[in-house]
């Protein structure tokens, strides 16, 4: 059973539908790419498989372990192991980065009928973790996001996957608004957190991301639906040819 | 001639068209960059200098500036070994010269920067309709009558384009010389234009220096960071203490392109820094800071706008002065939200550290907020020496003069530590830090 | 109220009715209610129901007389049709069969009352640590662990009974902070005023519990004019709550309070009030209460302290700036406050920071949260006269929104007339919205506990200067009203 399968995805927002269309499989153990130019509809994709309740599925089906994960709320999928790194994380003033960690490690404890950790043992945790990703501990007691500059936020992001141990992680433009230092920070601690288990889909624009987490399928989206799919050289030709290469009508 | 035309000719503008004749008559003006000239003369005309309650000058006051009667500067030759103590050595094969406003090709050094740095006199790359528009456009709407008089004015000027993707291994640093004058004081025009190609990454430090008083360093710089791109931009002013300075920043920030601003002032006659910054595509971020330390009747001012035109973008302001003596600061700054630029998240602070009765510190932070979804917050303090930290450190052994320049030098020293260049650092605690222990001394 | 709230992410709506006013009830009391109307005979009559002293019917005559000389304020920023000042009574008690020697004799269902209210005034059930003065309507029913308090010498009586028994102590100090004249509504207060509570804390003592006032408005047309005065005598200290309901009505009630605090040397005060009048309708909003108060503290004493903390979550308009006046050397002001307005209410709240004498410090930490269609508005001074050397004062002054229909507006106004003033202002707006809790969600953290961790995160300053039962109350009350309003 494939970890993730989309048939003819159709959804929008305020009516509209921006993703036409679009089936993918997705099996663990499976690094997939989605490029694609900027308005294509790929943050849409992304937004639609965490349940963003602005989004609004008009046809196709999602199944995520054997489940319609269509009829899931957000907060459901996610406890389900289903992790979204956001494009722009929110910043939230006065909740401190640790504690929020705690509460939604927690929540996946209570959801797998384990007991809570407090926040002693919990910050051991973290602490682990944030060597794992490279990021500083004096992020632990700053509020979430608060104040944090574009490369901090996607750390920070990278952190909550390395705490919550999804299952499938959908990273949507992780890369974007990184100098070059800290992309490759990034990189490695994604490439850390890959395993046979687990599945990653990476929404870019850029190819540069794919020169440090290499994919095994790369997806080329184009006006709400996948136009071409190939292995990782697919990226390579992108970044010589630009995307009109292949979003030229007469291919 | 009558009184009331005598009079005219002594008006400070007047004063500023009948240099800018003479300039154009004269071997200095480039022909290619005449019709930035004439655009430039012509807004200085409509702007007029501003009078005492003007918005953009409500705590500045320009009067001794517009007053006084300018010469050009000329070329004019330069110890060798002096302008060489001015480069950090980290920037030893990536620096450029200045003297006056004009490039010096001998003293500069791109060899450590690669074949994919790109450089052009400005007079030469006007050529192209592209950069000659861009240099006209800046004209349309300006605001600010030094930047139009550096238009009026300019003859050197560079253009520095980033190809795409490029990174470099050193940082840049533009060294701007001025030489003053014994006699009348003389003026110069520094302008800069560089363009960021998608992902290109920049770190630079521009430098400013004077080798005697008596000059006026009127500098504009415009960057166009395209998206993804990102820019380190310090810029220390470490001028003669009897000269001014002007300088306006343009930064246009497209898709998830990143500026990171650092100003470290040491004050002279009148410096003012204005920042104009258009967060123009989502998720471009912004980080100004300032440091200055002032004594005698040292000024430094700062006037910053910044809008945000997109959605999801960032924008965050520290600035920091300790001011002692009859030294003077200013802070104007005001972050515009645009109606569909949600998701903002902006931040303003100004911290003032006042060590005499007569020192002056006036702030006006403002918001001007037309998207309902956003996180902006604002914020100011002026204050003096903490007593109760004044006392913790005298109980631990500490003298009076000790406490007290330990608690003001940490307090600009947290800012300055930020920059990421520890030749800069070294300098800055040289100059700025230097400041305050003669004076508790 | 968890069952309601499983209910799925978009449907904000479904759990609109919820925030319902828990406290609208009315309790069928025989009332001794004086016809509508306001004279001086009116106020004779309060005065004989009373048994007061001479100087105290005084006192209410000048402060009427000036009273007619006054107009409403009209700078605050809250809209109300015009209030009929003819059309309110100004005296409702609840009739007592006799004299009260014990709670016991307290009408049964008076009692019932203020246990629905969760304040248990009957021995058994009584709160341990804190002691209660409970108002209703107008007029004090019990007070708590009185006996106690006066082992140590601490008075805490209904003021009417201070006006007996203390006479000379109420005489000294009353309108000494806040004089007869001070506003519109203290001139009226002062002239109208019928119940409230009388504290006395003597010199060197620490009092040994929290001392408390609930109120509560009661009869449909009565005006609640209570008046506290709070003493707290060299080197003592006290901590004092306020609590206040109404029931549901379609009429608009008055409350017109005027509180003063007085410490001399080296004394501290802690003022602390969770405030959940009816706020109306929040659909139409209609009724509710019309809070206009006048709060005001005077450290008179060198070294000495008053701390205000306000929850105000309740009213249909709020008007009220607790205040410090800062006259003695080293003293120190406080103003924590929480004001949160949602349907359609509106608050004009804030503070005064008068700094007289030397060194002194005042911090200012305002955090309004508005949702629905109300206006919450801060209106704060900082005034710093010139022989207030070394003065000190840190505002931070922060909004959330909730929705868009809804506003935050900030006043601040500071007036120095001191050069060695330190002066720190930070403020901020910001809003609770879809995204922030989609982000939550995202991380499996369900929509209630986000809302509840945003609020908390936003009040936090506030909320750790409550005692530990009224910071998880108010925690409590602010997620309640603030679940609809999200989205």
């Amino acid at each position: 059973m494939s970890l993730l399968e989309i048939k003819d995805l159709h959804a929008g927002f305020e009516g509209t539908d921006i993703v036409k269309g679009v089936s993918l499989t997705v099996n663990a153990g499976e690094v997939h790419a989605i490029m694609g130019p900027n308005g294509s509809g790929k943050s849409t994709l992304a937004k639609v498989l965490a349940g963003h309740p602005s989004y609004v599925v008009s046809k196709g089906s999602i199944t995520y372990n054997g489940n319609d994960l269509l009829e899931m709320d957000a907060e459901e999928r996610a406890l389900a192991g289903v992790f979204l790194g956001f494009q722009y994380p929110v910043e939230i003033p006065g909740v401190n980065n640790a504690e929020f960690l705690r509460m939604a490690y927690n929540a996946k404890l209570v959801k797998q009928g384990e007991e809570e950790v407090d926040p002693l043992d919990f910050d051991g945790i973290l602490d682990e973790k944030m060597k794992l990703v490279g990021m500083d501990r004096k992020y632990k007691d700053r509020f979430l996001n608060e104040g944090f500059s574009g490369g901090e936020k996607k750390k920070n992001e990278i952190l909550q996957m390395a705490v919550l141990g999804p299952k499938l992680s959908v990273l949507d433009e992780t890369d974007s608004g990184l100098d070059i230092d800290a992309l490759k920070v990034v990189a490695q601690g994604v490439n850390k957190l890959n395993n046979k288990d687990n599945a990653l889909i990476l929404i870019t624009h850029y190819q540069r991301l794919l020169n440090y987490i290499e994919p095994d399928f790369v997806h080329v989206f184009s006006g709400g639906t996948i136009i071409k799919s190939g292995g990782k050289e697919l990226a390579h030709e992108l970044e010589a040819q630009g995307y009109d290469w292949v979003t030229a009508p007469a291919k | 001639m009558s009184e009331s035309a005598v009079k005219k000719t002594e008006s400070p503008e007047t004063a500023v068209l009948a240099l800018h004749e003479k300039f154009l008559g004269g071997d200095q003006a480039k022909a290619s960059l005449r019709p930035v000239n004439q655009a430039g003369i012509e807004r200085f005309e409509l702007l007029k200098f501003p009078h005492k309650k003007h918005e953009m000058y409500t705590f500045v006051n320009t009067h001794q500036l517009a007053g006084t009667a300018f010469e050009l500067a000329a070329d004019s030759p330069v110890d060798t070994a002096w302008v060489q103590s001015k480069i950090y050595p980290a920037c030893k094969n990536s620096v450029l010269v200045f003297v006056n406003g004009a490039f010096q090709e001998n003293l500069s050094d791109l060899s450590g920067l690669g074949d994919s740095f790109k450089i052009r006199c400005l007079a030469e790359a006007v050529a192209e309709d592209e950069i000659k528009q861009t240099l006209l456009d800046s004209l349309e709407d300006e605001n600010d009558v030094f930047a139009a008089i550096n238009s009026a004015f300019v003859h050197h000027g560079v253009w520095i384009d980033i190809p795409a993707k490029a990174t470099f291994g050193s940082p840049l640093q533009l060294l701007y010389v001025s030489t003053g004058s014994a006699s009348a004081p003389v003026t110069s025009h520094p302008r800069l234009i560089m363009r960021l190609g998608e992902m290109a990454e920049l770190k630079m430090i521009v430098a400013y220096a004077g080798t005697r008083e008596n000059y006026f360093i009127n500098a504009v710089n415009d960057f166009i960071v395209k998206d993804g791109a990102g820019v380190t931009f310090t810029q220390v002013q470490k001028d003669d203490a009897e000269s001014w300075h002007c300088s306006k920043t343009r930064v246009q920030l497209h898709r998830d392109a990143r500026f990171f601003g650092r100003n470290a002032s040491s004050g002279n006659r009148l410096t003012r820094h204005h920042y104009e910054v258009r967060l123009k595509e989502d998720g471009a971020e912004l980080h100004l800071s300032g440091a200055s330390v002032l004594v005698n009747q040292e000024q430094v001012h700062n006037f910053i706008r910044i809008h945000h035109e997109a959605p999801h973008c960032s924008s965050n302001q520290l600035f920091k002065n300790v001011i002692n003596d009859k030294g003077r600061s200013s802070f104007d700054g005001t972050v515009i939200v645009d109606k569909g630029a949600q998701l903002t998240n902006s931040d303003q602070l100004i911290n003032n550290l006042m060590l005499s009765d007569e020192a002056h510190a006036d702030n006006k932070p403002n918001l001007m907020i037309f998207a309902d979804d956003v996180k902006c917050t604002h914020g100011t303090t002026v204050g003096q020496i903490d007593e109760d930290q004044l006392f913790y450190l005298k109980t631990r052994g500490l003298s009076q003069e000790l406490a007290k320049s330990l608690l003001t030098t940490s307090f600009v020293d947290s800012l300055i530590q930020t920059i990421p260049f520890p030749d800069v650092v070294a300098d800055l605690d040289e100059i700025l830090l230097k400041k305050l222990e003669a004076k508790h001394a | 109220m968890t069952n309601e709230t499983n209910s799925k992410t978009a449907s904000v709506d479904e759990v609109l009715d919820k925030g319902e006013y828990k406290y609208g009830f009315t309790t069928l009391i025989e009332a001794d209610t004086l016809p509508k109307g306001l004279n001086e005979d009116v106020i004779r009559a309060i005065s004989l129901k009373k048994k007061e002293p001479q100087f105290m019917l005084d006192f209410r005559l000048k402060a009427y007389r000036k009273w007619l000389t006054m107009k409403e304020p009209a700078w605050p920023n809250v809209r109300y049709p015009k209030i009929d000042f003819q059309d309110i009574s100004y005296y409702s008690a609840p009739k007592p069969k006799k004299k009260l020697e014990s709670l016991d004799e307290v009408d049964p269902e008076l009692l019932r009352t203020f246990e629905k209210l969760g304040i248990p005034l009957d021995e058994q059930k009584r709160l341990s640590n804190v002691a209660v003065d409970a108002v209703f309507d107008s007029v004090s029913v019990a007070t708590t662990h009185k006996k106690k308090l006066m082992e140590v010498g601490i008075i805490f009586c209904p003021i009417s009974e201070a006006l007996q028994e203390y006479p000379e102590l109420v005489e000294e100090y009353l309108g000494t902070v806040v004089p007869i004249g001070d506003n519109y509504y203290a001139a009226l207060n002062s002239a109208v005023f019928t119940d409230g509570s009388f504290v006395y804390i003597p010199p060197d003592t620490i009092s040994p519990m929290e001392l408390s006032t609930y109120f509560r408005i009661n009869t449909e047309e009565t005006g609640q004019f209570e008046r506290t005065l709070i003493i707290c005598a060299e080197n003592s200290y006290v901590s004092y709550l306020e609590g206040c309901t109404a029931p549901q009505f379609d009429t608009n009630q008055l409350h017109a309070a005027v509180v003063e605090l007085v410490t001399l040397d080296n004394a501290e005060i802690k003022y602390s009030t969770v405030q959940n009048w009816y706020a109306g309708d929040p659909e139409t909003g209609k009724g509710g209460i019309y809070n206009f108060v006048t709060k005001r503290g005077k450290c008179a004493g060198d070294n000495s302290k008053i701390s205000w903390t306000q929850v105000e979550t309740g009213s249909a308009i709020t008007w009220k700036y607790p205040s410090c006046i800062l006259q003695g050397d080293n003293t120190q002001g406080e103003f924590y406050s929480v004001a949160l307005t949602n349907g359609h209410m509106q608050a004009d709240t804030g503070t005064k920071m008068i700094h007289i004498g030397k060194n002194t410090k005042s911090s200012i930490i305002s955090k309004g949260i508005s949702a629905d269609h109300s206006s919450n508005s801060y209106r704060g001074l900082v005034k710093v006269n010139k022989g207030a050397t070394n003065a000190r004062n840190y505002t931070q002054c922060d909004s959330m929104l909730v929705g868009d229909q809804c506003s935050a507006h900030t006043f601040p106004y500071i007036e120095t007339a001191n050069n060695s003033v330190q002066l720190e202002h930070e403020a901020s707006t910001s809003k609770i919205s879809e995204e922030q809790l989609f982000y939550f969600e995202q991380r499996g953290i369900s929509r209630e506990n986000a809302i509840t961790a945003v609020i908390n995160g936003f009040c936090k300053e506030v909320f750790k200067q409550l005692p530990m039962e009224f910071a998880v109350e108010a925690q409590k009350l602010l997620t309640l009203k603030l679940e609809n309003s999200v989205g």
